[in-house]
């Protein structure tokens, strides 16, 4: 039984290991054909005479392209954002102040997950939401709001709060004013760093092309397009990037368990000796004394099998509990577990059962004499 | 048909490093019917001409023949298969299986045999109550008496009606009176059979009609008994 412990353990080390790779991989892939695609037009801040900022007006054009869903933009600020003015003003936390204007929740595939009333970008009130990062970080819950925050020495009522971004955008660690506000009180002049725009993620390719020409048609440098999408692939490539080497590392356990298992039947042929001789006696062939010692290497086989593909899939529901996928286990995988079991498990019973088939039946005997 | 076994000139060695004789140049021949008793000092080749005689063991030199058949000349699946169907044994430690039952330890002789799961109890029911142990047929052998598991013993070496029944000192690990009661059992059941018994026992050597003696791997007498 302790061999077949040995075999589960390998199983359910590659069974896991698979059925949480595919969990994610599927799980991020539902996310991008479920959620649509977030396209990000950033400033690089490489254009001649320095940053190249975006007019608010190019918001309109931009939601003029067919498909496009939501528009957003900001421009972040150089201030800083506390809970109190307690706090010293250059401990900013990771938090920065951005002025928005447009849909800045659905543009990001975000929710408002908590607010007191609505915060469109021409209110000018001296109000702000925050993202989810930044709620954490300032000790902001739903339950005060609204509660009062420090941004630049001035007090700010925080109305409302951003839920997480599927791609961790920017706007989860800022504090997000209105550009209304901002117009009006801190001399904002109503150019943008970013613009954040949702579309279908099977038009996103197209979007993605009229971006740039929609923002700035003369097609200077200084402006970058990236996509969530693109993101998240490269996540789903990431959660089956180390595959291989978990995979190798389950392997490696899988020959422990094997060597295991050949010892243990090695000594059960060495045990058996008088068995082996008997049977010999009473008309055995070698080939089935062979089979004998096969056999038990196959039933540790399915025992142990059996056990990893439970102990794989246990780590793979936990594991997608954990990540909030639905967990996904291929019939490939658990198929592919019984079958490396199996062949782990007949290879390491070769040794054993050659050895119990070249025993001479007369040795055998001889030694129990 | 019973059988005949002849051996021409038999020689057997130890592998390396030890090289010791275990039979040296011996020629019998085993008529069918006959009760053959073997006898000698410990270390005289007395188990090893028995391994030769139930093709457990291969000569190094000489040659076998059984039935008329040439030993030599046979692959090791064909030996298996004359010990399945023609020879029985019965060893002096007994060598029952300790996790079957009685009864499946006698129908195990039968899977090599060939003959089907469910009639391998019903041949070995009887052959178990022929040898006085119809009501311990569900006994393990831990369950047993040295006498109860000799006779276990017996009727698995019985229950393929083998033509040849060779014994290795069936009595060594039994007291004289059940050794004796024991010896009778397996010549009246044996009836049809060529029984070669190993012995160490002049009393057993008695019940026999031939008696080999062995002497250092050399056959040095072999007559009739003197009863």
């Amino acid at each position: 039984m302790l061999s077949a412990l040995g075999v589960a353990v390998g199983v359910g080390a590659l069974v896991g290991v698979l059925g949480l790779a595919s969990t994610v991989q599927a799980g991020l892939l539902a996310q991008l054909t479920a959620l649509g695609d977030v396209l990000t037009v950033v400033s690089t801040g490489s254009g001649s005479g320095g940053s190249m900022l975006m007019p608010g007006s190019v918001l309109e054009s931009v939601g003029r392209i067919p498909t496009v869903q939501a528009v957003a933009a900001t421009m972040t600020l150089d201030l800083s954002a506390r809970r109190t003015e307690l706090i010293p003003s250059d401990q900013t936390g990771g938090i920065s102040v951005d002025v928005f204007t447009g849909s800045i929740a659905a543009a990001n595939d975000a929710h408002m997950i908590a607010q007191v009333r609505p915060l469109p970008g021409s209110s000018q009130l001296p109000e702000a939401i925050v993202g989810w990062d930044a709620a954490q970080t300032l000790g902001v819950t739903a339950g005060l709001l609204p509660v009062p925050i420090s941004i630049g020495g001035d007090s700010i009522l925080v109305v409302g709060i951003l839920g997480p971004t599927p791609t961790e955008s920017n706007v989860e660690s800022s504090v997000l004013i209105p550009a209304g506000f901002a117009s009006v009180a801190l001399g904002f002049a109503g150019s943008y760093d970013t613009i954040y725009v949702r579309a279908p993620l099977d038009v996103s390719d197209t979007v993605a092309s009229l971006l740039l020409p929609t923002v700035d048609p003369s097609g200077s440098p200084g402006l970058e397009v990236t996509r969530d999408s693109s993101v998240l692939a490269a996540e789903a490539d990431t959660a089956t990037a180390f595959e291989g080497l978990t995979v190798a590392l389950a392997g490696v356990g899988l020959l422990v368990a094997g060597l295991g298992v050949a010892n243990i039947l090695t000594i059960s042929v060495i045990e058996r000796r008088v068995e082996i001789g008997v049977r010999r006696a009473l008309g055995a062939t070698r080939a089935s004394v062979a089979i004998l010692f096969v056999t038990e290497g196959a039933l540790i086989a399915c025992i142990g099998g059996a056990a990893g593909v439970l102990l794989g899939g246990w780590a793979t529901l936990i594991g997608a509990w954990r990540e909030g996928f639905p967990p996904s286990i291929s019939p490939g995988v658990i198929a592919g577990g019984f079958g490396v079991a199996l062949i782990v498990s007949l290879l390491a019973s070769l040794y054993p059962a050659l050895r119990a088939a070249m025993l001479a039946p007369s040795d055998a005997l001889r030694t129990m004499a | 048909m019973t059988s005949s076994v002849q051996l021409v000139d038999v020689s057997k060695r130890f592998p390396a490093p030890h090289q010791a004789i275990a039979l040296d140049r011996v020629s019998l021949k085993v008529e069918p019917g006959e009760r053959i008793a073997i006898i000698g000092a410990s270390g005289s080749g007395k188990s090893t001409l028995l391994a030769i005689l139930g093709l457990l063991e291969r000569p190094s030199d000489g040659s076998i023949l059984f039935e008329g058949r040439n030993v030599a000349a046979l692959s090791d699946r064909s030996l298996s298969r004359i010990r399945a169907l023609r020879i029985g044994f019965v060893f002096q430690a007994f060598y029952l299986l300790e996790r079957l039952t009685a009864l499946d330890n006698v129908a195990e002789a039968l899977v090599y045999a060939g003959v089907r799961r469910r009639d391998r109890r019903d041949l070995a029911a009887p052959i178990l109550e022929a040898v006085g142990l119809g009501s311990r047929v569900e006994h393990y052998p831990y369950q047993l008496s040295g006498g109860e598991r000799q006779r276990v013993a017996i009727a698995r070496a019985l229950v393929k009606e083998p033509k040849l029944l060779l014994a290795d000192e069936p009595t060594g690990d039994l007291d004289p009176v059940t050794g004796s009661a024991v010896i009778d059992l397996m010549l009246g059941a044996a009836q049809k059979a060529t029984v070669v018994i190993v012995t160490h026992s002049p009393s057993v050597a008695e019940k026999l009609d031939r008696v080999i003696t062995l002497d250092a791997g050399v056959l040095v007498k072999d007559g009739r008994s003197v009863s």
